[in-house]
């Protein structure tokens, strides 16, 4: 498998006022493959992806996205990425349909290019009868698979994910993945952070972050091995600690 | 380009389909132009006048009749002490007390000199001067009316006398002078709350970081919240100045062309500004409050309700950056005494420079980060 | 009741952590004294006049030299005709026209009288009379004194006035107790409704009803501290008019802030009400908005006395809060008066706030039994 990198991130620091979030982290993504970003909350995950996206600069270091120099065109950057945040952000008083037109909209297509797209979309999905609803009368975990969809709509070149199953259920979640996998084999990148560990489980790398810093990085598979644990939650357990707790 | 019309397609669809805002819109300036321009109003009818003759004479009697006799004032007779005539001052039963003293009549023919006791409430200090001259006034008739029946003086009533004259408003009526006033007031509610309203609200649920992750620039973020509520805001204008103009006959000399055009002018600055305050806050409350605070200062400062030259320098020099006293002046010009572009033209130049630099300032003060 | 107090804190620490909240809490009472103080004025000063002078006599110099130095005019301009007139108005610049006839001086030694005319922009009603007033004012003392020797020898009646209250005639005594009436309506209402509507959007009042605590004591904990801040409000405004303009409380500072506490409580329940009726943040602030500030502002008397509205606005006003508590603040602050002066419009106001107070809860009631159901 060639190996090119997506992502490259090289002594990144973000600082807020006397507070490290992003202490020189370094790491590259490859093309296509699906990367975890793993930490407690208030580990500096958010921080790090927010920079990532170019809403956030960061205080020094060097980060290339898509071969773009995220200090210095984030917004060149915003045409090639999707993104879903922790929050769920598609407009609750607009119906499905409308949602995936706007997004499609203000990504560049026009109107003949997103109609036939957005019907194949939703018919994959089986969302063809939920179409013409609002997005606030759908249960969540529609949602979810459905702001999903939207952030990759337009076909970038890599989809960064929020906590994207916070709060679904099992077989929600289940099912999420599978589109994660789905969009992966398409060849775009993903770039997820969770604090699920059996999510971790099905990315291809994995870097777990501890207060600002990146304590480790691999395939959850060689990860296990080099820490000597059974899965991926006692390695979190393990390397994680001590932290203090943060709220 | 494009992208400008998909946003504006979804700002139109959220605003159709909320059942309240459409409501606001139709409410609004109803409730408005017919509740509110009526009401304001310097113009005094009358003031409760308790007189406390303690002279008893026929010329205290002739006095208090000529008071009667006047539109102004309500006469009571008051009872005999003066701590009692405060004491309705207190409670608000008199707005003034009159006070003849037993040696009134005695004075009238020359043993002394004629005295009156006034006693005015003036927490309210323009009434209280209004009430006071409107007495005076009365006197002096009542003095001069005296002199000539004593033959001291000529029939004709020396002196210059003054035949005032009232200008593009000739019965002094309030409604011609507030109707201009609440329609800037309208205009600016609408702006500033719905719009400024809205681009917060976005933020604070979120769509908008899903919005800046997009590559669509700040300048179509920002107009695309202005049109629609430019639109909304005319659409209200012009609600407002039909109901105005069927309920209250409220003439309009000027062009109305010339008038919406100056309202438009005003609206992208009120939008400008809305947009501006809502990248400074950073959830709905607080933008209530910064919102709420400028439309009073602007409307307060800005002559609509009270005079602007008897204000302090550095207050009129404030309203060099007030919208709301462009509009005021343009407004009353236009309407009432038809002016032209001519004769607004400074006043359009400076409003087409402040809305300028709104917009500016908003689409500079937006960050595509958060 | 530890539950409760411990909620009542969080509440607390959620808006004193909040420096934005805080500054423009007390920025804008701050703010609006200053304005009202030192800015607005219903009276009238330097307004700029102009002159035209058909006569060009020692009168008609002397008379415009007076009108130049009295401090409520500036003769900014002189006309040459009449038909400047309807131009000079046209750009805005001047409010009144002085017009001196051709023979002023001449009838005047000749016959003893002579008119002059003024014309008054009307497109402001209210500076137009004041213009025409003060304007008439000046002429006549003039002529007083050009005719002095006519009515010599004859009786003169001369009032004596005392300005109760309010003796230099200041405005702002008219427009503190109406700050506080606003700003007090707006914290405690509009913030209030907003605050609680808020919880509503975000889902966070269903965690909160879920909890241990009485609907009863999440109400109160949400509200309690807008509560204290408003009454701080009445005590930053008292102080800044003191300070900044010497205007004493002349009643009883007991009974005054006894009687705040009774309309901040009026408007908690109100908000609460609003907030109980609407689900959507924007909705609450424009119904408050549109319901208790503009009305609040131009039907309670702040600015505008009700009595000289048409009469039906006397009748709708009765049913505005803000109206009856100008009417009973006023009379404490700047008359003196005292309970005996204002226990009607006293009983009004705790009417209304038991009305409301009732009418919330049971609203609130309600809607914890639809969400159950």
């Amino acid at each position: 498998m060639e190996k090119e990198k997506v992502i490259e991130v090289k002594d990144l620091v973000k600082r807020f006022g006397a507070f490290m979030a992003n202490d020189r982290l370094t790491f590259d993504v490859y093309r296509g493959e699906i990367f975890g970003f793993l930490g407690a909350n208030g580990a500096g995950k958010t921080t790090a992806m927010r920079i990532l996206c170019g809403l956030s600069r960061p205080t020094s270091g060097r980060v290339t996205v898509a071969g773009i120099d995220a200090s210095r065109r984030p917004e060149e950057i915003k045409k090639r990425i999707g993104y879903m945040s922790q929050r769920f952000s598609l407009y609750e008083d607009l119906t499905v349909r409308e949602n995936i037109e706007l997004y499609g909209g203000i990504y560049g297509m026009s109107m003949k290019v997103i109609i036939p797209r957005r019907e194949a979309l939703l018919d994959r999905l089986s969302f063809t009868q939920y179409g013409d609803m609002l997005i606030h009368a759908l249960p969540l975990g529609l949602r979810q698979k459905l702001a999903f969809a939207v952030a990759v709509f337009h076909d970038p070149e890599i989809v960064f994910l929020d906590e994207p199953t916070s709060g679904v259920d099992p077989v929600t979640r289940r099912q999420f993945w599978e589109m994660i996998y789905e969009t992966a084999s398409h060849g775009i990148t993903v770039f997820v952070t969770t604090h699920y560990m059996d999510e971790a489980e099905y990315c291809d790398r994995i870097a777990i972050m501890s207060e600002g810093q990146i304590a480790a990085i691999d395939s959850p598979s060689a990860l296990r091995k080099q820490y000597g644990t059974a899965s991926v939650e006692e390695l979190f357990v393990k390397i994680a600690r001590p932290q203090k707790s943060k709220t | 380009m494009k992208r400008l019309l998909f946003l504006l397609r979804k700002e139109f669809r959220q605003i159709i389909r909320n059942p309240f805002m459409l409501r606001a819109i139709i409410g609004v300036p109803l409730m408005q132009m017919l509740i509110l321009v009526p009401a304001v109003t310097f113009e005094i009818k009358r003031l409760d006048l308790a007189v406390t003759d303690n002279d008893r004479s026929s010329a205290s009697r002739e006095l208090i009749s000529k008071l009667s006799g006047s539109s102004f004032f309500r006469t009571t007779a008051a009872p005999l002490n003066i701590a009692t005539a405060e004491s309705l001052l207190l409670s608000g039963d008199a707005d003034m007390v009159l006070v003849i003293p037993d040696d009134f009549s005695e004075g009238l023919a020359g043993m002394t000199k004629p005295r009156l006791q006034v006693l005015i409430d003036a927490v309210n200090a323009t009434q209280g001067m209004l009430a006071w001259s409107y007495l005076t006034s009365v006197v002096r008739d009542f003095n001069m009316d005296l002199v000539i029946s004593q033959g001291g003086a000529p029939k004709v009533i020396p002196g210059i006398s003054t035949a005032p004259r009232y200008w593009y408003n000739p019965t002094l009526n309030y409604k011609h002078f507030m109707l201009p006033g609440i329609l800037v007031i309208l205009i600016i509610a609408i702006g500033l709350m719905l719009a400024g309203l809205n681009l917060v609200k976005e933020l604070e649920t979120g769509t908008l970081e899903q919005i800046n992750v997009t590559p669509v620039s700040k300048w179509e973020v920002i107009v695309s919240k202005v049109i629609p509520f430019f639109i909304l805001g005319l659409f209200d204008l012009a609600l407002g100045l039909t109901v105005g103009w069927i309920a209250f006959n409220i003439p309009f000399e000027g062009s109305i062309l010339l008038f919406f055009a100056c309202s438009a002018i005003f609206l992208v600055a009120v939008l400008g500004m809305a947009l501006f305050f809502s990248t400074l806050v950073s959830n709905r409350q607080q933008y209530l409050f910064v919102a709420f605070f400028f439309t009073m200062v602007f409307i307060l400062m800005s002559g609509i309700f009270t005079p602007a030259e008897s204000m302090p320098l550095w207050a009129q020099q404030f309203n060099w950056i007030n919208p709301v006293a462009y509009l005021m002046r343009i407004n009353r010009m236009v309407m009432l005494k038809g002016a032209g572009f001519h004769e607004i033209a400074r006043d359009i130049g400076m409003l087409s420079i402040l809305a300028l630099a709104f917009i500016i300032l908003a689409i500079r003060a937006y960050r595509k980060r958060a | 009741m530890k539950r409760f107090m411990a909620f009542v804190r969080k509440e607390f620490l959620h808006i004193f952590r909040d420096v934005r909240t805080l500054i423009i809490l007390f920025g804008i009472p701050a703010a609006q004294i200053l304005i009202f103080g030192y800015a607005v004025r219903t009276d009238l000063k330097n307004a700029s006049i102009a002159v035209l002078d058909n006569a060009r006599d020692n009168v008609s110099t002397e008379l415009t030299r007076k009108l130049e130095a009295s401090e409520f005019f500036a003769v900014t301009s002189l006309l040459e005709s009449y038909d400047e007139i309807d131009a000079t108005f046209k750009e805005g610049k001047i409010k009144a026209v002085v017009i001196f006839p051709e023979d002023l001086g001449a009838r005047l030694t000749r016959e003893g009288n002579a008119a002059v005319s003024i014309i008054a922009d009307a497109t402001e009603p209210n500076t137009a009379s004041l213009v025409t007033g003060y304007t008439s004012g000046i002429l006549n003392d003039y002529s007083a004194t050009l005719t002095g020797h006519i009515t010599s020898g004859l009786p003169v009646i001369a009032p004596e006035v005392r300005m109760y209250f309010n003796p230099n005639l200041q405005s702002h005594f008219m427009f503190v107790p109406g700050i506080i009436t606003l700003i007090l309506i707006m914290v405690s209402a509009l913030m209030t409704s907003v605050a609680i509507v808020r919880e509503k959007e975000f889902g966070t009042l269903e965690v909160l009803l879920v909890s241990p605590l009485k609907p009863w004591q999440i109400i109160v904990g949400k509200v309690a501290p807008y509560f204290f801040l408003s009454l701080f409000n009445v005590i930053i405004i008292l102080l800044m008019a003191w300070f900044v303009f010497r205007l004493p409380v002349r009643g009883s500072i007991a009974l005054l802030i006894a009687e705040c506490m009774l309309y901040i409580l009026m408007g908690l329940s109100f908000g609460i009400l609003i907030s109980t009726i609407v689900d959507k943040m924007e909705n609450a602030i424009i119904i408050t908005f549109m319901v208790l500030l503009l009305p609040g502002l131009l039907l309670s008397g702040f600015i505008f006395p009700i009595e000289n509205m048409p009469k039906i606005y006397d009748y709708i006003s009765m049913i505005l809060p803000p109206r009856w508590f100008i009417e009973i603040i006023r009379p404490i602050m700047i008359k003196g008066a005292g309970i005996a002066y204002v226990w009607k419009e006293t009983l009004i106001l705790a009417g209304m706030t038991l009305f409301l107070m009732v009418l919330s809860a049971r609203k609130f009631k309600v809607r914890l039994e639809e969400k159950a159901g």
